[in-house]
């Protein structure tokens, strides 16, 4: 199940005030989490000591905080709450002192809470960081500090920002950095502004977290404290279909599957070397990798001979199918028939090694490819990952280029002995290629290798057939 | 529609399983149910859809039933313990599929044959002496493993017409017993000349074949006709083995006015004076190794 926020963010605002509650527009769901960002101000400011529901049970975390009592003193903290069973939608963020001198009383005190679905309530954490800034030297230029490398592809990434400002006209921060969303950070007049930004993105790779804001306007003071955590997605489970197995949708395509947060969504056990009798068949489904980061595999067949998979739909995936082999074995004699792909980088890809790299009696009967638009790195069929050699096989394929101005085939390896019918589709508008020979792979001997290319370009190059590599010149092209 | 759906293995018998017309036979999962068979006629059968009805009060022959057809799907067909025996059986069948099932241990892994038998209006079976002949077309052989066999598919006239048109065997791989008189497809079963000729034209076939040390034949005509079609024939055997072998010496055998490349043997580890043998016609288009 991809990240996604359902229901939030939900303000509470209260001045002088040791509590907050609030009250969350529906009721959250179990296996759900709460995020709260909490901004506290005062001379000493107070720190969150607990967030506790009305009813029910949310396991309530502090992941995050800054916090500075120079000049103007505030805090600013991040929690999280895993629901689990049935919740009030109430809940009351209660303050303490952070120090000896300090009091338990914010003025004010702003929250921000947002429930998600999607994230691994087993393992949440992943790291966090935050910043700071102060005095006469306050810059607009606010941070959430930075966290320089995350560890996993699909996380939430939540920044919070409170600042305080010496103009009482309550600007409101503006302009999140690096694709953040921002939620509220709207200036609250308690003598100052004061202001706490909600920062939030759904991310499907891993990298550098931050995001800046620029805060309201001040005349000779302004200071803020920022923090940032990243949350991690689900990593869901990958359907694993007995070497001897039929996973097999009712009707005709009346099931979907849908990506839980592995890479792969599905794949089939094994048969090779040990149980090469046996067999596999998938059929009948929508396979659905929407929500999935880069890498996301619709199905997967590694060291896998003589499966079946047929009547399909997948959607939305990185790759297709992928057909690989590792160690010392081979994948043979796989047949992919009457299959429709739609936004897929690469549609099937042909996974080798340079010392096990059989692919041969592959069928590919009746598939359409539809690829990723705006992606030229898009890939119809890709024999060779490096390396692959597709021996006696057969391909009937259409693919679409669409806008990605990708290819239709590309081999890296070796394509002989084949019977091929192609055909690429492309709007005359995009620079994608038919057919293209990579320098090193070959592509000799087929029994007929036709390739019916419309809309690709032919002038002043022409893309249809590209040649780097071995090539008996046996592909007869059309437009 | 006749579901018959095994969940767990049936059983060893040496009784055949016959699949209605309008049957679908098939095993849970993809290869988890295993049919023994210990007979000596055919381990699975499907009621003829193409055979003649005939009304012997007007001597009218009706030609019925060929709306429905079986579907025969996720087995393993396991003949050990047979004598002579026949894998799958499909005489006066039309538009019949198999598919995804393997078959090992058989004298004969497929049969295609037919019959000159007719059906009386609320009688049995009769034979005609040659009046009426049937046929078995249309039959979609697909994704189907077959293992230690004798003959592989066999495509035998019988009494019927002879006609196998429309046939498509697509990604089936055979692996022949280890005799030297072993055969992946046979097109044709005799050299008696009153028999009609073998033909399956306007047929799809796409198969390989591996030849065991003995040696072999991956295709083999007698008394038969390979037109129209497209073929792919891998045969992966020893030097002493034959890619096909043409050298029955019926006038009739040949292989020609297939599509344009269209008939594609690729020979590998076969020595290169057999990947093709006997002097018929034929338009093999390509003769290699690999």
């Amino acid at each position: 199940m991809p990240i996604a926020r359902v229901q939030g963010p939900k303000r509470g605002l209260a001045g002088n005030s040791n509590s907050l509650a609030l009250t969350l527009d529906n009721t959250p769901t179990s296996g759900n989490v709460l995020v709260a960002v909490i901004g506290t101000f005062g001379s000493y400011p107070p720190l969150v000591q607990s967030i506790s529901q009305q009813t029910g049970s949310v396991t309530w975390t502090q992941r995050a905080f800054r916090s500075t009592s120079t000049l103007y003193g505030r805090r600013v903290e991040i929690w999280t709450g895993i629901v689990s069973g049935t919740v009030s939608p109430n809940l009351t963020i209660t303050l303490a002192p952070s120090d000896g001198s300090g009091s338990a009383y914010a003025d004010p005190v702003i929250a921000d809470v947002c429930e998600y679905s999607g994230l691994n309530t087993g393992s949440l954490y992943d790291t966090s960081n935050g910043a700071d800034s102060v005095g006469s030297n306050g810059t607009r230029s606010l941070s959430t500090g930075t966290i320089t490398t995350t560890n996993q592809a699909n996380e939430l990434w939540i920044g919070g920002i409170f600042n305080v400002c010496d103009l009482g006209n309550g600007d409101i921060d503006t302009s999140p950095t690096n694709s953040f969303t921002m939620f509220d950070g709207v200036g609250a007049v308690y003598s100052q502004t004061k202001s706490l930004a909600y920062l939030e993105k759904i991310v499907t790779s891993t990298g550098s977290a931050s995001c800046n804001v620029t805060g309201g306007r001040y005349s000779t003071y302004s200071g803020f404290v920022g923090c940032i955590v990243a949350l991690k997605g689900s990593t869901g489970s990958t359907i694993v279909v007995p070497r001897n197995g039929r996973y097999s949708g009712d009707g005709s395509k009346q099931n979907t599957v849908t990506y839980t947060g592995a890479s792969t969504i599905m794949r089939v056990e094994a048969n090779i070397p040990s149980y090469p009798g046996e067999s596999a068949v998938i059929e009948n489904l929508v396979i659905d990798g929407s929500g999935g980061p880069t890498g996301t595999t619709g199905i997967l067949l590694e060291n896998v001979y003589n499966c079946h998979i047929r009547n399909l739909t997948i959607k939305n995936c990185d790759i297709g199918i992928k057909v690989s082999i590792t160690g010392s074995n081979w994948a043979h004699a796989n047949r992919f028939e009457h299959i429709r792909m739609i936004n897929v980088k690469t549609g099937i890809l042909f996974a080798g090694t340079s010392t096990n790299r059989d692919f041969s009696y592959t069928t590919i009967d009746d598939v359409g490819i539809s690829l990723r638009d705006s992606d030229s790195t898009a890939i119809g069929i890709k024999i060779g990952e490096p390396y692959a050699n597709l021996y006696c096989g057969f391909i009937k394929a259409t693919v679409w280029l669409g806008s990605s101005s990708g290819k239709g085939m590309v081999i890296n390896g070796q394509l002989k002995l084949s019977l091929v019918n192609l055909e690429v589709e492309e709007d005359p508008a995009y620079n994608g290629y038919g057919v293209y020979i990579s320098a090193g792979a070959t592509v000799w001997d087929n029994q007929s290798f036709m390739l019916t290319a419309l809309g690709i370009n032919q002038t002043p190059t022409d893309y249809r057939l590209v040649n780097n590599g071995t090539y008996d010149y046996g592909i007869v092209v059309r437009s | 529609m006749t579901l018959i759906e095994w969940i767990t293995n049936p059983g060893t018998t040496s009784t055949p399983t016959t699949v209605p017309k309008d049957g679908l036979l098939r095993g849970v999962g993809s290869k988890q149910i295993t049919l023994n068979y210990t007979g000596s006629d055919s381990a699975i059968t499907v009621t003829p859809n193409v055979r003649w009805l005939r009304n012997e009060q007007t001597g009218e022959n009706i030609f019925t039933d060929w709306t429905k057809t079986a579907v025969i799907e996720n087995l393993i067909i396991d003949g050990q313990g047979s004598t002579n025996a026949i894998g799958i059986k499909l005489e006066d069948v039309y538009n019949c599929i198999v598919r995804n099932v393997t078959i090992k241990n058989f004298e004969v892994g497929i049969k295609l044959s037919a019959t000159d038998k007719y059906d009386v209006v609320g009688g049995n079976p009769v034979s005609t002496g040659g009046a009426v002949r049937n046929f078995s077309e249309m039959n979609t052989i697909k994704h189907v493993r077959l293992e230690n066999v004798k003959t592989g598919i066999l495509f035998d006239t019988g009494t019927g017409d002879g006609s196998f048109a429309f046939t498509k065997i697509d990604d089936v791989g055979i692996q022949l017993k280890n005799d030297s008189s072993a055969v992946g497809i046979q097109v044709g079963n005799t050299t008696d000349t009153s028999v009609a000729i073998a033909h399956p034209y306007s047929s799809f076939m796409r198969a390989h074949v591996w030849i065991q040390s003995a040696g072999g034949t991956g295709l083999r005509l007698r008394r038969g006709e390979i037109k129209y079609g497209l073929t792919s024939l891998t045969v992966n055997g020893p030097s002493n083995g034959y890619g096909a072998d043409l050298s029955a010496g019926n006038a009739n055998d040949c292989i020609t006015g297939n599509q344009i490349s269209g008939f594609y043997l690729t020979c590998a580890g076969i020595a290169a004076a057999n990947r093709v043998i006997g002097s018929v016609s034929h338009d093999i288009d390509f003769d290699q190794s690999y």
